[in-house]
């Protein structure tokens, strides 16, 4: 093996989609060994998912970008005729969204489909799917049809694929931005101990680093023009280059916020920060909402077709505050928020308005009451400049054409309000959508997973701009997967699970208790409160001990 | 749900609907498709194990299209009503015997095309059928893997339609009554649509690519599908049956 330790060389590689367009990525050389596990880090749009693509030879032919430098895999160029050809079976990549990286319906035959094209004959086939299947404990998906799978099942599918191809090198482009928490730090831990069973190399592209950086010893990381900006120990990045992390938008783990003020040595591991004690101060305690009640749900009940979505649902916003909407994948987080703005009809139960029913406004009454921020929010747009945009459905007049340029100015959209909304970045897109809806005076805003997608900075940006809002009075009620979002900025919190309202309180509350209700709603503790509990532990076991 | 018809080899009952269809366009006389329709029927309900209702449901349309083609032949034919063809007086229109049964001719002849669609699409997996057409018809696989992954997007496109309503009833202003309103508002889902199902296209594409599929025909089949003898038996069995009802049209024009 001695020579060919090195698997994928990359040199001096650049790619742009258009000839005489600015590169995504440029001037990128690295190494990778055999069986090394390196972190690909930099903020949203630097291109890191097009080089993923160039490593394993799709891109330039796929999109006719061009690209210059070169990619040799075992030391062969990957433009070669020969190592093109048998290119995909050496780097398998796992995309981001699991909707869109099937094109069979089963999920044995998405799993054949691969090798089928490998062409391993049939009877090797059955064995290597079943075999896969019993490794990721999936088996008895196995007949079962893609669509009617949870997103956390279907990223283990996509992974299943890959690995009965047997790669040696395998990319994720951030496999589990979609999931919920739970099934998104399982995705981790069973990747983490394939990599260690199987030896494949491993290239993640990610930007919630919390459960990979402790394992993954190598960080590589492009800035914003896609230079390489740093390459080195995960550990020693984030120990000594901090600051330079922090300034391209790259999200610095938990880990390393919580032990700031402890002098323990450097730690990604938080079994190792554990072992300290929590310094004073830590726990924010906040005040519960104290605002009027603006929107009063009770006893709302929804269902499709015969299947209860929830039942018996009795909430309300308070002006002024941010309450998030947390819960499993596919428990209908969504489909409530739809029901509140009126855009479904619920079974039964209602819901107050400033102590009318909803029914009682009319439409465009409503919806100047109201906003609602998609997840995707590409559907919300209608004109063809970001300007036009923000006038969507107003008055022309000087005041409304003041108030679009200031909303524009606050969102730093201002230099782009010629362009076309579908033309923007998606952070952009993100804050635009937003903006539109503050063109009225709303006085409840909800909003789909707001930070979803998007690199630390932009995401920081997005829940400022929340609290902005939230500070002029309006009531924000916010579906998101991220409770380290919930902890530091809601105020209070409802949990969503199994067709009911499992929990309204504050944020404290549910993480403290001992309910087991932050397991079954498949969440995860904040980093602090996982401390606490662990700590808490430690004590219950001294005590039993001592007796 | 596995039944005598949805065993036969895709590609097999394909060919044998798409004769019966170009044969049928060959005959004039109402007796053939009439009684080639109930054999059809008769068949897809023993050997298909499809619910009645369910049949009936789909057969509804077809109904009204028949019975217009029939109501259509009788009133507007050409053949012109002599008192030896004379059959009733409706209103100011006189029916003859020749152009209704022109009219039965064309109507059955709807009626069995529509039952031999069904019985196709009521007993064939489309996946199945895809594979099948590369396997026995050697149909680029560039093509028929593409329709499957396209057809796993038709569910997808619905809820997208719905959740670009949504957003766009969000946006308010927008009050999509009258036609002029309505035309402008399937303008404003085109955009977003259609963005939408480029990048899901595309992102599909590379999965696929990734996954080492490159449209050649140098590949090897997880669920092969082959023509043996039950396939042949059921592609006679069905010219028989509808030689069988060219006969006895034979017999009734005699």
């Amino acid at each position: 093996m001695q020579a060919f330790d090195e698997l994928l060389t990359v040199e001096q590689l650049s790619f742009s989609y258009e000839e005489d367009e600015k590169p995504v990525f440029q001037d990128i050389s690295f190494e990778l060994q055999k069986g090394e596990c390196v972190l690909l880090l930099g903020p949203s749009g630097c291109g890191k998912s097009s080089l993923a693509l160039c490593l394993n030879g799709l891109y330039p032919e796929a999109c006719d970008g061009i690209q210059s430098g070169h990619v040799f895999l075992f030391q062969k160029p990957v433009t070669d005729a020969e190592t093109s050809e048998t290119i995909t079976q050496h780097a398998g990549v796992v995309f981001q969204d699991p909707d869109q990286q099937f094109c069979m319906l089963t999920v044995e035959d998405e799993i054949a489909f691969g090798l089928e094209n490998l062409q391993i004959p049939k009877e090797e086939m059955t064995e290597k799917i079943n075999a896969v299947l019993e490794k990721l404990r999936i088996t008895h998906l196995k007949e079962k049809m893609i669509s009617t799978l949870s997103g956390g099942q279907k990223q283990k599918v996509a992974l299943a694929c890959i690995l009965a191809m047997e790669p040696e090198l395998i990319i994720l482009d951030e496999p589990t931005s979609l999931l919920d928490p739970f099934s998104a730090r399982e995705f981790v831990h069973l990747m983490k101990d394939l990599q260690r069973e199987k030896g494949f190399s491993l290239l993640v592209i990610e930007h919630q680093l919390d459960e990979w950086a402790p394992w993954i010893e190598r960080t590589i990381v492009l800035d914003k023009s896609g230079k390489k900006a740093l390459d080195g120990l995960t550990k020693n990045l984030f120990q000594h280059e901090a600051e330079t992390l922090k300034k391209l938008g790259i999200a610095i783990p938990k880990v390393c916020h919580l032990q700031e003020k402890l002098s323990m040595p450097f730690t990604l591991s938080k079994e190792m920060l554990f072992k300290e004690p929590i310094p004073a101060g830590h726990v924010k305690k906040k005040k519960a909402p104290s605002g009027e009640s603006v929107l009063e749900v009770s006893s709302l009940s929804f269902a499709r077709g015969q299947q209860a979505i929830f039942k018996d649902i009795s909430f309300s916003l308070r002006e002024g505050s941010l309450t998030a909407l947390v819960g499993p994948n596919g428990t209908g987080k969504s489909t409530l928020l739809s029901v509140l703005a009126s855009l479904m009809k619920p079974q039964s139960g209602k819901i107050l308005l400033y102590d009318q029913p909803l029914q009682k406004y009319k439409e465009k009454e409503l919806r100047k009451r109201m906003g609602f921020v998609f997840q995707n929010p590409e559907h919300q747009f209608v004109t063809d400049t970001v300007y036009d945009e923000l006038l969507f459905g107003q008055k022309a007049n000087a005041e409304t054409e003041k108030k679009a340029q200031h909303l524009l100015q606050r969102f730093g959209l201002a230099h782009l309000a010629d362009h076309h909304p579908f033309a923007i970045s998606q952070g952009q897109k993100r804050r635009l959508s937003v903006a539109t809806m503050l063109m009225h005076d709303v006085k409840v805003l909800l909003l789909d997973e707001p930070t979803f997608g998007q690199d630390a900075r932009t995401a920081a940006e997005c829940m400022e701009m929340i609290q902005r809002i939230k500070a002029e009075g309006t009531a924000v009620l916010m579906i998101t997967h991220d409770m380290e979002l919930v902890s530091s900025y809601a105020d209070s919190v409802l949990v969503l699970h199994d067709t009911g309202l499992a929990f309204d309180g504050s944020p404290a509350q549910l993480f403290s208790q001992e309910t087991g209700l932050v397991q079954k709603a498949k969440l995860t503790l904040p980093l602090l409160y996982e401390w606490m509990a662990f700590q808490e532990e430690v004590r219950d076991e001294a005590t039993v001990t001592s007796h | 749900m596995k039944q005598p018809l949805h065993l036969i080899n895709p590609t097999v009952k394909a060919a044998a609907v798409f004769c019966c269809v170009v044969m049928l366009s060959f005959i004039y006389n109402p007796y053939t498709p009439a009684c080639f329709y109930i054999i059809i029927v008769a068949g897809v309900l023993l050997a298909a194990g499809i619910p009645l209702k369910k049949w009936l449901l789909f057969t509804i349309p077809f109904l009204i299209l028949a019975f217009g083609c029939v109501w259509t032949a009788a009133v507007f034919g050409k053949v012109p009503t002599t008192p030896d063809n004379f059959l009733f007086q409706a209103g100011p229109i006189s029916i003859n015997s020749d152009n209704v049964s022109v009219g039965i001719s064309l109507g059955f002849r709807i009626l069995c095309f529509s039952a031999l669609s069904m019985m196709f699409v009521f007993t064939t997996d489309p996946i199945l059928f895809m594979l099948s057409l590369v396997q026995q018809c050697r149909l680029s696989p560039k093509l028929a893997y593409g329709v499957i992954a396209g057809f796993r997007f038709l569910p997808l496109l619905k809820d997208e339609v719905q959740l670009i309503q949504q957003a766009h009833k969000i946006r308010g202003g927008a009050a999509e009554s009258g036609i002029i309103n309505k035309i402008s508002a399937l303008k404003r889902y085109t955009i977003p649509l259609l963005a939408s199902a480029i990048r899901k296209a595309e992102r599909t594409a590379l999965a696929m690519e990734s996954k080492g599929f490159t449209g050649s025909r140098n590949r090897t089949y997880y669920r092969t599908l082959s023509v043996n003898r039950r396939d042949w038996v059921f592609f006679c069995l069905v010219l028989l049956l509808f030689a069988g009802s060219f006969l006895v049209s034979l017999c009734f024009a005699s």
